[in-house]
């Protein structure tokens, strides 16, 4: 009888490994979601939403521009200012970033892989711990899980990063704003330039937030740009027209994939404690 | 239990009061006319009136296409309803109003209520396959519109005793919006390339008036209505002595772009996957103030209905036959509704800079998409006079690059382009019996669609489409469609019986009508008048192959909590078993 319980109870443990694996590689192993809102200097506060995700299947950006009129007629309206060195400059940024596009799928999909390889050792000590009632097998299987969480939880978004050159050394995304130098306006698009980031930690993922501001001298015309940069306008005065505010919150962490992996730990660990209990049991019992 | 019964019942009769029942805002003895129609009649309707049944001309097609050795097939489908219902009444009192020179007129007020619901779904879907031994080509197509619109035009105008008229005032509420959705799959094959795509685009739009009102009083009274009622008269609008119309708004406009399956390699993106989304909704409140002008106006008897006596007696519903003429009255709405109508509309919604600025953003932003599709084209066709610079300084004919052959010394001429594999399987298709097929299918298609004309069962060219004008009253009073003495559509008349053929439209009059014109202005969705359950695109979906799974390998996708819940379960089952 307790034979045929215990082949029960292993039975009922394969069938939710599996259905938890196939749930944790289906769903999303890593997302973005980003909220940029130009707060100051654009008519009725125009965002820029985007949704990045991972899965183990594809790589998705979804961008949508939400009061999206003032947005693309401020984009369109505005000069881009620049000198020939940073555009020769940017150019050799972009060829060198096509060809780093050229090469980076190979990352994800490596990690894809690994991730793959990882689930089926899984599988198969968790089958050798359920199969055998044995220890050993369940603790193995407990670092497997480990080591599969660590992958999804790091590995996944480190390649994502690293295929975004997010890595490399360069300028960071300043959502929409080129310049971090206040004294170097003549050459930048925006005058009296500044910004500010924080960072925090909220359930395995990370939330980051900017706000920038400045005058975009490329809304000004040329001959009222140098007084635009020798004294910032205050309200109702000319030039005043040109200052924009961006704030930005971003959120980056495991998607869903996460509480399929915790299920799978949840597992697991009931396996374990199971076995421990049975042991105890037989113990008393000699 | 007797009293207990009656008190029931009482509290029953007294309850019943306040549930809200159909009824028109309009006096019980108005005149009120209008038409529905059911969007599932089409077919058979289009079959009707030119002899050619669409469903018959997708089996022609699908025919033709195998007698040419592809694959072929087509589907549409269309579900909705649409309502318009037209009420007047006159107050039974007089009232006084200024003009717009400040003089004072006793007059009738004539009260015009439009109600118009619009609702409606359609979808279309194409599948074509066609191969040879080294190419194919596989296409996917559907397409779907909705349509809605709902409006509310009350339009109350003061005339003096001789019908002339002082002025009036409108309030419009309603909204109108259209929602597409396109989807193609395509996979190309030919001269060893391939190609596939799978891209959506939808995009809606729409507008909503949550509320308009407007007053219009002219400077004199006019004289127009009571003129209509002879043979050839004929208006160029009151001009002068029209006046002002002002009026307060509060409307929004909306549009949604979104484009999801863009291939992201042509753009330098490294993601699988990317859509894009564009989005606006502008919102405006204020007032205008604009010249008025009542615009042409004129009447006279219809001349295709010439057969039919200069006066007849119609069922109107209104307890008592009225004495109608066909008369052609343009446009059919009285004096002054039409420019309202328009003048309210137009001058809410240009009266915003946001409205401006978001239409000529749509502009610039489909101007941009068509000016780089054209950048793109001559990009890749070089003019005679254009010079290419070999990596080695040596000048050569920009067209002689990619040509096939090294002009360059050092062969940098020759550097492929993303066209050269479109061009090898465009050379490929060419190679095949593409050509022979399609001409087979055109030449079969001609043939199987000429054998299915058949005359249309309504010449209409014989028909009598007019208005029916009440000459006593001078207005519209109803709107009829007879062919050969025999009506169609419209009011009972007396000695014109009903035609043998009849279509999808209804028409209703008195009560019926206003029963349902108070059930239609209760219709406020999609919905409501076009019920999903009428619309059944489900072989539209099985066509293009909608219901299957996007991924390649199906795996059930399984909720958190049903998981959760699993687990508990056989945690719980496992600790009773033990």
């Amino acid at each position: 009888m307790i034979g045929h319980l215990q082949s029960k109870k292993a039975l009922v443990i394969a069938v939710l490994f599996v259905f938890l694996s196939m749930g944790l590689w289906t769903s999303a192993w890593f997302e973005i979601h980003g909220r940029g809102t130009y707060t100051e200097g654009i008519e009725r506060e125009p965002s820029i939403v985007i949704e990045y995700s991972i899965d183990s299947s594809q790589e998705s950006i979804s961008v949508s521009l939400e009061n999206a009129t003032p947005l693309l007629q401020y984009w369109r309206n505005r000069d881009t200012i620049t000198d020939s060195n940073t555009a020769t400059n940017q150019q050799q940024d972009s060829d060198s970033e096509s060809s780093a596009n050229d090469e980076k799928s190979s990352s994800l999909d490596t990690v894809r892989i690994v991730v793959g390889l990882i689930i089926i050792v899984f599988g198969l000590c968790m089958f050798e711990a359920v199969r055998n009632s044995s220890k050993i097998w369940s603790k193995v299987s407990f670092a497997a899980w480990v080591i599969l969480g660590l992958s999804i939880l790091i590995q996944v978004p480190m390649s994502a990063i690293s295929d975004f050159g997010l890595n490399d050394e360069g300028e960071s995304s300043t959502g929409g704003f080129d310049s971090a130098n206040n004294d170097e306006v003549s050459v930048n698009q925006f005058a009296h330039y500044s910004s500010n980031s924080g960072l925090g930690v909220e359930f395995f993922s990370l939330n980051f937030d900017y706000s920038s501001q400045g005058y975009d001298l490329g809304l000004l015309a040329e001959e009222d740009r140098q007084q635009v940069i020798d004294n910032p306008p205050e309200v109702g005065e000319d030039g005043y027209e040109s200052y924009i505010k961006f704030d930005a919150e971003m959120n980056a962490g495991p998607g869903p994939v996460i509480y399929w992996w915790l299920g799978l730990g949840a597992l697991v660990f009931y396996w374990n404690r199971h076995l421990k209990s049975e042991s105890n049991v037989g113990n008393s019992d000699s | 239990m007797r009293e207990r019964l009656l008190t029931t019942l009482m509290c029953l009769f007294f309850l019943s009061s306040t549930v809200p029942v159909a009824t028109a805002t309009g006096p019980s003895d108005s005149i009120i006319w209008g038409i529905t129609y059911d969007w599932a009649n089409l077919d058979d309707d289009q079959e009707t009136m030119t002899g050619v049944s669409p469903m018959q001309v997708f089996e022609d097609l699908e025919q033709a296409a195998m007698i040419a050795k592809f694959d072929l097939e087509a589907l549409s489908v269309i579900s909705g309803n649409s309502y318009i219902f037209i009420e007047q009444w006159e107050d039974e009192s007089t009232t006084q109003i200024e003009d717009g020179d400040g003089d004072e007129h006793t007059v009738i007020v004539r009260h015009t209520e439009i109600t118009l619901r619009h609702g409606s779904r359609n979808d279309q879907g194409i599948v074509t396959f066609w191969e040879d031994a080294n190419s194919s080509i596989d296409i996917s197509y559907r397409a779907s519109q909705d349509a809605l619109a709902l409006f509310d035009i009350v339009y109350t105008e003061y005339l003096t005793s001789n019908l002339e008229h002082i002025g009036a005032d409108m309030s419009i509420t309603g909204s109108a919006s259209q929602e597409s959705e396109l989807g193609l799959e395509l996979d190309l094959r030919g001269g060893g390339e391939s190609y596939d795509a799978d891209v959506e685009f939808a995009v809606s739009s729409g507008i909503s008036v949550d509320s308009i009102t407007s007053e219009w009083r002219a400077l004199e009274p006019i004289d127009i209505l009571h003129q209509m009622s002879i043979d050839g008269s004929e208006f160029d609008g009151c001009w002068d002595i029209c006046g002002m119309v002002s009026g307060d708004y509060t409307v929004s406009a909306n549009y949604d772009f979104s484009l999801s399956g863009i291939p992201t390699e042509e753009i330098g993106l490294s993601a699988d996957v990317l859509d894009l989304s564009i989005s606006d909704t502008v919102t405006s409140a204020g007032a205008f103030y604009e010249n008025f002008d009542t615009g042409y106006f004129a009447s006279d008897r219809t001349p295709a209905c010439n057969g039919l006596n200069p006066q007849m007696q119609a069922d109107l519903g209104t307890g008592a036959d009225v004495e109608v003429q066909c008369r052609q009255v343009i446009p059919p709405f009285s004096p002054g509704l039409l420019g309202m109508f328009a003048i309210s509309l137009s001058s809410s919604f240009t009266d915003s800079s946001a409205f401006e600025a978001a239409a000529e953003e749509l502009a610039e932003e489909i101007g941009s998409i068509t000016d780089e599709v054209e950048d793109d084209i001559q990009d890749n066709e070089s003019s005679a006079d254009d010079i290419f610079v070999c990596d080695d300084g040596t000048e050569i004919p920009a067209y002689w690059v990619n040509d096939g052959e090294e002009d360059c010394p050092d062969g940098s001429d020759e550097y492929g382009t993303d066209l050269d594999g479109a061009e090898a399987m465009i050379e490929a298709w060419a190679n095949s019996d593409l050509q022979s097929t399609m001409s087979t299918f055109m030449e079969t298609l001609e043939e199987l669609v000429s054998d299915n004309v058949e005359n249309p069962v309504i010449d209409m060219e014989d028909a009598c489409l007019t208005t029916l004008w009440d000459s006593s009253e001078s207005m519209v009073v109803g709107a009829a469609w007879m062919q050969d003495g025999y009506m169609i559509v419209g009011p009972e008349i007396d000695g014109v019986g009903d035609h043998s053929v009849q279509f999808g439209i209804e028409y209703l009059v008195g009560d019926d009508a206003r029963a349902a014109q108070a059930a239609a202005s209760n219709l406020e969705n999609l919905g409501d008048l076009a019920p999903p359950s009428q619309h059944d695109a489900r072989d539209i979906d099985g066509l293009v192959g909608d219901e299957e799974s996007e991924s390649g390998i199906f795996v059930p996708g399984v909720g958190v909590l049903s998981t959760l819940a699993l687990l508990g379960g056989s945690a719980l089952s496992q600790r009773r078993n033990e």
